[in-house]
């Protein structure tokens, strides 16, 4: 689950939201920029190095890894089944698609890629509290307004869980249960589904009865924090090298020399095995 | 020492609205996040209770309600950047006819007003959602366009589009007091 935060006081954990969104954007940029596996496998490295000076446990990248691991598999096949032409290297015809060198090497960075997409986010969530990323987001221009209601929203979150169980204990009882064929499981699901829609209705009649009555409305943009965050020394020095690592990206990238595309690998390759067009 | 100046202007957002985000927007967060999903084979797609939330969310809230509560949605989905974009593009979509779609209720031409919902939930679907994944899919390389994009619209897209309108059009007729959209473009909530 998203929002797997792990409290910690390690230097990421210190770094400011806003710092952290600039890192997750660098990473989209240079996964973008970058189609050789070995430069995107250089930036899953360093969302590892992440992970583990943050002291984030493996067994939870282990079990997002896990859980991920079916889509990577299909996109993967998508990617070297349909999505690379090419007619050099052919290695042999899987049916009627030709299964090449390049088209496995670009396959390759592409998996990594979609890894790098998603572990990049969760990082960054694992190692950023929910009220610190909402604070980041309202500094960063999100409406007041906005801010609220996702925080109300994430508050609410063991009470809605809670009442979820309840739904499905009490659906439990009557002989309910989550297996069999697809089919099976979302006749299954209707039968939580009505009443979890009756009791939202009820429940955000009640919250906004909350809301109004602790003055929501009244001075909106002049609301104030229990806490407070704020750029140090440590993030600008992270943005700086956030933004050199952005530049060098763009140069060595698609858009730039083209250093980091696919073919650098491929020719490594094609020239350790010997293999001829 | 002057008297601190209060910023006077329609909130985007009303209590009702930030309600209906945090119950529905946290309620489909708790469904994704306690594993309340049928993946649709052979698909990387899902199958909970989210699409459902959403589309009554967004009519009665509006747009801010449905980009909101889509966001909040997404969030605990393995691809984030799929749906915390597509979520509230969906929402969007269907809010923008819930307005002509009332009044039309309200004059009786009801087949007329679900033929509209059901259009615009269409629309979000083939045309906004379907295309956002695969485009995001390939625009990262990840996988390519067109299969990506045709086996969403060949299977999920249509289960989704099912699962937007039918719980939508039942929630319209037993508790239409909630569903009455009242929200306005501008923000907030018409005055009652």
């Amino acid at each position: 689950m998203a929002f797997d935060y792990k409290p910690g006081n390690t230097i990421f954990h210190r770094l400011d939201p806003r710092t952290k969104i600039l890192f997750y954007i660098v990473v989209m940029l240079c996964v973008l920029l970058f189609s050789d596996p070995l430069f995107i496998g250089c930036v899953l490295a360093v969302i590892f190095m992440v992970l583990k000076i943050s002291q984030v446990e493996w067994s939870k990248i282990w079990g997002f890894l896990r859980t991920v691991a079916f889509p990577t598999v299909v996109y993967a096949l998508f990617t070297l089944l349909w999505g690379f032409h090419s007619n050099d290297y052919i290695l042999f015809d899987f049916f009627y698609f030709p299964v090449s060198v390049d088209g496995i090497v670009y396959t390759l960075g592409s998996t990594i890629r979609f890894l790098c997409i998603l572990l990049s986010l969760r990082a960054v969530l694992m190692v950023t509290s929910i009220k610190d990323m909402i604070l980041g987001l309202v500094k960063l221009g999100m409406p007041v307004e906005f801010g609220i209601a996702f925080t109300s929203g994430f508050a609410y979150l063991p009470v809605m869980m809670d009442e979820t169980e309840k739904i499905r204990d009490a659906q439990r009882v009557k002989g309910w249960n989550l297996k069999g064929n697809p089919i099976k499981r979302m006749r299954a699901l209707l039968k939580l589904m009505i009443p979890a829609i009756m009791r939202g209705i009820k429940r955000s009649g009640d919250i906004a009865l909350a809301l109004e009555s602790k003055g929501f409305g009244y001075d909106i943009r002049g609301r104030t924090y229990l806490t407070e965050v704020k750029f140090t020394k440590l993030d600008y020095a992270v943005c700086g090298v956030l933004v050199a690592a952005a530049v060098f990206s763009l140069v060595i990238g698609h858009w730039g020399l083209r250093i980091a595309d696919y073919e650098t690998s491929l020719d490594l390759l094609v020239h350790a095995l010997g293999i001829n067009r | 020492m002057g008297e601190k100046k209060i910023e006077k202007r329609r909130p985007l957002l009303t209590a009702r609205q930030v309600g209906m985000i945090a119950a529905f927007g946290g309620l489909g967060f708790a469904w994704r996040a306690l594993g309340l999903v049928v993946l649709i084979p052979p698909t990387t797609y899902v199958l909970g209770i989210r699409y459902t939330l959403l589309a009554i969310v967004s009519f009665a809230g509006g747009p801010y309600v449905a980009i909101a509560s889509g966001f909040l949605m997404g969030l605990p989905s393995a691809y984030p950047l799929y749906d915390c974009v597509a979520f509230p593009l969906i929402g969007i979509t269907i809010a923008s006819v819930s307005k002509r779609a009332w009044r039309w209720m309200e004059e009786k031409k009801h087949i007329r007003a679900y033929s509209l919902i059901l259009v615009a939930i269409i629309l979000a679907e083939f045309i906004i959602s379907a295309p956002w994944g695969a485009f995001v899919i390939a625009m990262f390389g990840v996988a390519p366009f067109w299969p990506f994009f045709l086996s969403t619209v060949a299977g999920p897209s249509i289960v989704h589009i099912l699962q937007e309108f039918i719980p939508l059009a039942i929630v319209l007729r037993t508790s239409p007091e909630f569903m009455r959209p009242r929200w306005l473009w501008s923000g907030g909530e018409e005055l009652e």
